[in-house]
Formats: structure tokens, sequence, C-alpha cells
């Protein structure tokens, strides 16, 4: 479903931040892509959503080239950033309506945004008012809700839970389990070993641009992601 | 086309409900509303003088008791366009077409010096007025609007950069360029709406005080006038968004625009007005008319009126003015008759003179409007005011119709009047009033009467004017002045019409390739 083949992007000063990356995400999977502030993780995300555009190589979702078909690979995956910031003067619900109805989904009426705004535990209060009054853990549940109402089989996310209480941080992450019990495939860049143990069906330690390390949950059961985390960093 | 009906609707909602809109629609709708209530005022009171002189100036034709005083005042009616659009403040509203003058453009001002041709009238008096002229909505639109674009636009794309929902945006399947589309519709509908809400306050204004009365060309000149603003509204949008576009910070883009808006509105319009005076000098006019006067005064001595016989009370003039008395013989009448023959085509000959020196005056200040027209070209805001002035006919193009309208007429009234010179005179007239001269008959009846009623009777009654008849002028063609139309109109508005199109689509066609190289 998420797909990068020897994805590579340097950029204009030289800077290699991406080194022919190969990753594939199946439906109904959770991959989580850790590494260090200036690893690639970002860059990765961007290339998806052709934020930016690769030097080589290619960035599949659903089998949608997102360099050649930037709209037709977007329309099978939604994003969700580190800090979702949504537009101030309009509230919860409109700004749903707004980025859902960009998404292609036009018969929905307010119920159902008020549905998946309790969903990802909105309080109710707080549907129909401005988003400027929110908290950042608000805002990051109603990126959420735009993802899941987007209803696209692929859900990239960049660090969603920097930043979030841990009351937060778990309720986002059993979100993020069900919405693979769904069958999504789920792409995830974070720096918490800790959640992402908790939740990755595949965990990826990158550095420098390169994708150094690749273990399943299986692999992973008994050794301690941490010690391998930074085992990883200092080589 | 659905994804950018929603992008267009949520610029819209964000517009409206922004500080910075609710501000500049309040200033917009009551600097409209204000200019509007005065320059209403001030037209009903053109449209009442020029009534007023209408029929002053047809009555003094009917009154005409001598051909050599026949002077035809065409006043030009106020355009009700020009509330909108005032245009050059020194142009005439009347235009007077005599014998002894061939209307040109410069007669408003008196010296080709202190007059312009780009519709600022006072220059040179005050060199700020060269930037801003008349306060009219024209004004209101090019200076303030376009501020308002600025602040609509400054942070298009740098802000929802710095706020992060342009990552957002770009990751729903919507494309960059429909993204464009959708934001400069979406602040173009904006814009507009200001604009709108203040035309339509115009209109509600002028029906509610019945001062202004639109015929059906009238209305049809205001929509022209409404979509030129939507035009040059676009035009400093795609400009703002550009410049949006390659800001790194909203506050920087902003100081950008500003600095652009300047430069166009005010540099620019006000710059090339110098740098055209500096390339193109005016003539010397006041030197040359001086010079043809004197050539006159030199032939006209050589031809002084010679008088044969005696007459009584007669003060003779040269030119226009009445001789006193008609105490003159069939004789002397004559005699002034064959010196008319000499000194009026002489007269008129002057007449043209002045005309040849003023109109090569009029050439070199067009050649200057040309210049500076072609200086400041790629300025919006020169461009939008060209086409506002165009539209209400108040620029210098539909002045320059209406002289040549005017100087058309003079022609066809003076195949009338060169028959008449002869007995143009007021002289003259004794010969078709043989009752005025002091012929012995007339003279014994007078003298009778005089005797009878005292000598007063030969001033109040027999050498007085009011029993000369006065002329039957009804085969004299009659003015119709045509201001220039609608059709006309467009046509001046066309060019600068078209610049502003270009110049959107450049500014557009920029934005759309910087927008697809724009890292979110």
């Amino acid at each position: 479903m998420i797909q990068a083949v020897d994805l590579t992007k340097r950029y204009e000063d030289g800077n290699l931040a991406l080194d022919h990356l190969n990753l594939n995400i199946q439906p109904g999977q959770i991959y989580c892509l850790l590494g260090a502030n200036g690893a690639g993780k970002t860059t990765t995300i961007n290339l998806f959503f052709n934020f930016i555009e690769p030097t080589g190589g290619t960035a599949l979702i659903n089998g949608v080239d997102c360099t050649k078909d930037p709209i037709g690979a977007k329309r099978h995956a939604a994003y969700v950033s580190e800090n979702v910031m949504l537009y101030g003067n309009f509230t919860a619900r409109q700004n749903l309506e707004f980025f859902t109805r960009l998404a292609g989904r036009r018969e929905l009426g307010k119920e159902d945004y008020y549905m998946v705004m309790r969903q990802v535990g909105l309080p109710e209060r707080s549907f129909e008012n401005r988003v400027k009054t929110f908290s950042k853990g608000m805002r990051q549940k109603l990126g959420i809700a735009i993802a899941i109402l987007k209803q696209a089989p692929a859900l990239i996310l960049d660090e969603p839970t920097s930043g979030l209480d841990p009351k937060a941080g778990a309720e986002f992450m059993e979100l993020l389990t069900r919405l693979r019990g769904e069958g999504k495939a789920i792409l995830m860049s974070t720096h918490d070993i800790f959640r992402a143990r908790e939740v990755a069906d595949v965990v990826g330690i990158m550095k420098e641009g390169v994708l150094i390390m690749e273990k399943s949950r299986e692999n992973l059961m008994y050794e301690d992601l941490e010690k391998i985390y930074l085992k990883y960093m200092e080589v | 086309m659905t994804g950018i009906l929603d992008i267009i609707r949520k610029e819209l909602l964000i517009n409206l409900l922004s500080l910075r809109f609710i501000i500049g629609l309040v200033v917009v709708m009551l600097l409209i509303g204000l200019v509007g209530y005065v320059l209403t005022l001030d037209y009903a009171s053109r449209r009442q003088a020029y009534i007023a002189a209408a029929e002053q100036h047809s009555r003094a034709l009917e009154d005409a008791k001598v051909y050599s005083t026949i002077k035809v005042e065409m006043d030009i009616p106020p355009n009700p366009l020009s509330l909108l659009s005032r245009g050059s403040k020194d142009l005439p509203v009347t235009i007077t077409v005599s014998p002894y003058h061939v209307p040109t453009i410069l007669d408003a001002s008196g010296s080709g010096a202190t007059i312009s041709l780009d519709g600022t009238g006072d220059l040179p008096v005050n060199p700020l007025l060269r930037v801003f002229s008349s306060i009219d909505v024209g004004f209101i639109v090019g200076m303030i609007m376009s501020l308002f674009c600025i602040l609509l636009v400054f942070d298009s794309f740098s802000g929802e950069k710095e706020q992060g929902t342009l990552r957002v945006l770009l990751s729903a399947p919507v494309g960059r360029l429909q993204l464009l589309a959708g934001k400069y519709c979406g602040a173009l509908l904006s814009a507009a709406t200001p604009l709108t809400a203040g035309l339509l306050l115009l209109v509600i204004l002028w029906n509610i005080s019945g001062l202004v009365t639109l015929t059906p060309a009238d209305w049809l000149g205001l929509a022209c006038m409404y979509a030129a603003s939507i035009l040059y509204l676009a035009c400093f949008l795609a400009l703002g968004i550009l410049i949006s576009l390659f800001a790194e910070e909203s506050v920087t883009g902003l100081v950008h625009q500003l600095l652009v808006w300047v430069v166009a509105g005010i540099v620019l319009p006000a710059g090339a007005g110098y740098v055209a005076e500096f390339l193109h000098p005016i003539l010397p006019e006041t030197e040359l008319i001086r010079e043809a006067d004197e050539n006159y005064g030199r032939a006209y001595s050589n031809v002084r009126y010679q008088q044969t016989e005696g007459s009584w009370n007669v003060a003779y003039t040269d030119y226009a003015g009445p001789e006193s008395f008609l105490g003159i013989t069939e004789k002397e009448a004559l005699n002034r008759v064959e010196y008319n023959k000499i000194i009026f085509p002489m007269k008129f000959a002057l007449a043209e003179e002045h005309f040849h020196i003023r109109d090569a005056v009029q050439r070199s200040l067009e050649r200057r409007e040309e210049a500076r027209n072609s200086l400041d070209a790629i300025s919006p805001v020169a461009a939008y005011g060209r086409i506002v002035r165009a539209l209400a006919g108040s620029d210098i193009g539909s002045y320059r119709r209406t002289f040549a309208a005017a100087r058309n007429y003079r022609e066809s009234l003076m195949e009338y009047l060169r028959p008449k010179v002869a007995t143009a005179a007021w002289v003259t007239r004794v010969l078709d009033q043989p009752e005025l001269q002091p012929t012995k008959e007339n003279m014994s009846y007078w003298n009778e009467r005089a005797k009878k009623e005292g000598e007063d009777v030969f001033l109040k009654e027999w050498w007085n004017w009011s029993r000369v008849k006065p002329l039957d002028l009804s085969a004299m063609p009659r003015p119709n002045l045509e201001v220039p139309g609608l059709r006309e109109r467009l046509g001046d508005a066309l060019f600068p019409c078209a610049l502003l199109m270009v110049l959107t689509a450049g500014f557009l066609v920029m934005a759309g390739w910087k927008l697809l190289r724009y890292p979110a």
C-alpha cells in the first residue's frame, strides 16, 4: 500500500537527505520510522505527499506514483503532522467539513462530522468552537478525524504524538490500533520508542538518510528496542 | 473543479471573518459614500449651471444684430459618469466658437504651460497634485482599494506556510494550480465585495436624491467601469499573490507589496510625468502669439479705415464691439463695406494663425502625454486611471474629440459667415434699415420731434440699437455638440484594459510557475 523504491532526495545545497530508501507497508500494518532529528523521516513523508520532489527512486501509494500523479496518490493517503494546524477562525466542524469536502467526500452532514469527532475523543462542547481556542491535543485529534473521514487506505503520520500528554498519547495510540484493525496501512515517524514498540508491526531505524535497521514485531518481542536504537545511533 | 469551489468558499469565509476585511469594507464604503455624496452635489450644480448657460447662450444668439459679433458658445453637458472619475479639472465646460477664434483644448487654461493632458489639471502649481488627481471613486479604487487588495493577499501563501495549514491543504487531492485558482478567486470575490457594496450605495444615493439620472448608455458605461475595476483589483491580487509566493515571511511580503504599491501608484506615474516634461519641452506659445499679433497690427495699420464723409456720433471699433451709434449715411456705409472686405479676412487669418500656433503646442503636449504613457505603462494604477477616465468621458481623448467637433462646426459656421463679411459690421446695418440713415427726410422728421420732445430723442430712439432688428439667422448652421459616445469611449479604454489583462495573466503565470516549485 505504502511503498518506497530506492527513494532518494538530495537537496539543492548538496545534502543527501534520503539515500535509496526501500519500504513496503501492507494494509493492516503499522510501520514506525525511528531516527534522530535530520535522519530523513520527515523528508520521506514529504516525498509521499509531493511536498518536495525526489531526486531518484519512486514513492508509491496504492500503486500510484506520488511524483507522476500526486493528486491520484493523495486520494489514497491521509496525513497527520506533528503539529496539526488548521484554520483558527473556523470551528472544528467547519475545518472538518472543508478538508473532507476537499478530499472529495461531499455527501456528509453535520451529524457525520459530530460522530467522528466523538470517535476521536473530542469533547462535545468543542464541536462548534473556533479551533484557535483548541489545545494541541485537541488539534491532533481533529487532524486524525480529518484523516478518518477521508477514508483513505493509507495513513501517514509525522510524529503525531510529540508534545501530547500521556493520556492523550495513549488515546491516540488506541485510535491507531483501531484503524489498523480496519485494514489501514499506517506509516508513522516518531521519536517515541515506547509507543513504537507498543503499536508497531514493523520498526525501521533511520540514520543520515539511510534505513539502517528494520525489524518486525516478532523479532522485537524479546529485545530491548531502546538498546537497539541507541546501538545503531552510535555506529 | 469542486475542489476549487471549496477553496474559494473557504477563502471567502476566512476573509469575511477577518478584522482587516471588516476595516477595509468600512473604510471603502465610507469613502465612496462621502466622495459620492460630494460629487453628486457637484454634478447637480454643474448640470444646473450647464442648463442655465445653454439657455443664456441660445438667447444671446437670437438677439444677434450684426454678423461680426456672432459668437457661438457650445456648452458641454456634464457626464453623469464623471461622478466616478472627475478627470481634468481645468478643462472647459463651454467651447467658444467665433470667426476670430478657432477652439483648441488649450483654451481652458489660457496657456499651454499650465495644462496637462494626463487628466491631472493643476500640475505645475502643486507637484503633489501630479500624483493625486481628483479625489473621486476612480481614485478610491485606484489607490485605496489596491492597498486593500495587498492587505488581503500579502500572506496568501507565506501565511499558510507559517501557520502550517499549507501542508494540510497540499495533502488533499487538489492540484497546486487548482489551489492557486481557488485562493485567487476567493480573494477576488472578497475584494469585489466592498467595491460592489460601495457602488450600490452610490446608485441608491442617486436614486434617493433624484439628482442624477442615468440613461441606458450610462448604465452600460457604469457596468463597464465596474468590470474594469474588478479587472484592476484582479491585477493587484495576482501581483500580491506572486509576491507572497516569493516572500520568505509574511511581514517581508507585506513590506515588498507596499513598496510595489508606492512604486506603481506614485513613483511611476509621477516620475513618468517629470521625465516626459524633460523630454518634451512645451513650445513658447505666448511669444509666438505675440509675434503673430504684432504682424497683424502692422498689416492692419496699412489698411486703416478712411472715413469718406461726415457722420454723427459714430465711434468705429475694429473688433467685434459695437460702434456707438448709427448716424451714418449710405455712402459711408458702402465705404465701410469695401473696408470690411479687406479687414475681416485678415482677422480670420489671424485666428487661423493663432490656431496653428496653439495646435503645435497641443501636439507637443500630446507627445509629452504619449511619452508619459509609455513610461508608466507597466503601472496598473496608471492603466486603471486611463480606463476610468476614458469610460467616464473625462479623459483628454474625449475632450480632444469634442474640440475637433467644435472646429468642424466652426468650419460650417465660417462657410455661412464668409459671404457676409462685407456687411459684417454694425454700421452696415443701415443698409438693411434705411430709416436709420441720416437722410434729409429722416433728419427733418427727427428734428421736428426733437423740437417737441427734446434732443434726447436722437439717442433714445433714432440712433438707439434697440431699433435695429435682430438678424435672421435661420439659415445659420446650429451647433450640435455631441459628446463622445460609449463606443468611442470604450475604444479609448481598450488598450489600457488589454494592458491590465496582460499584466494580470503574466503575474498569474509566474505565480503558477513559482507555486509548482514551492516547498511546503
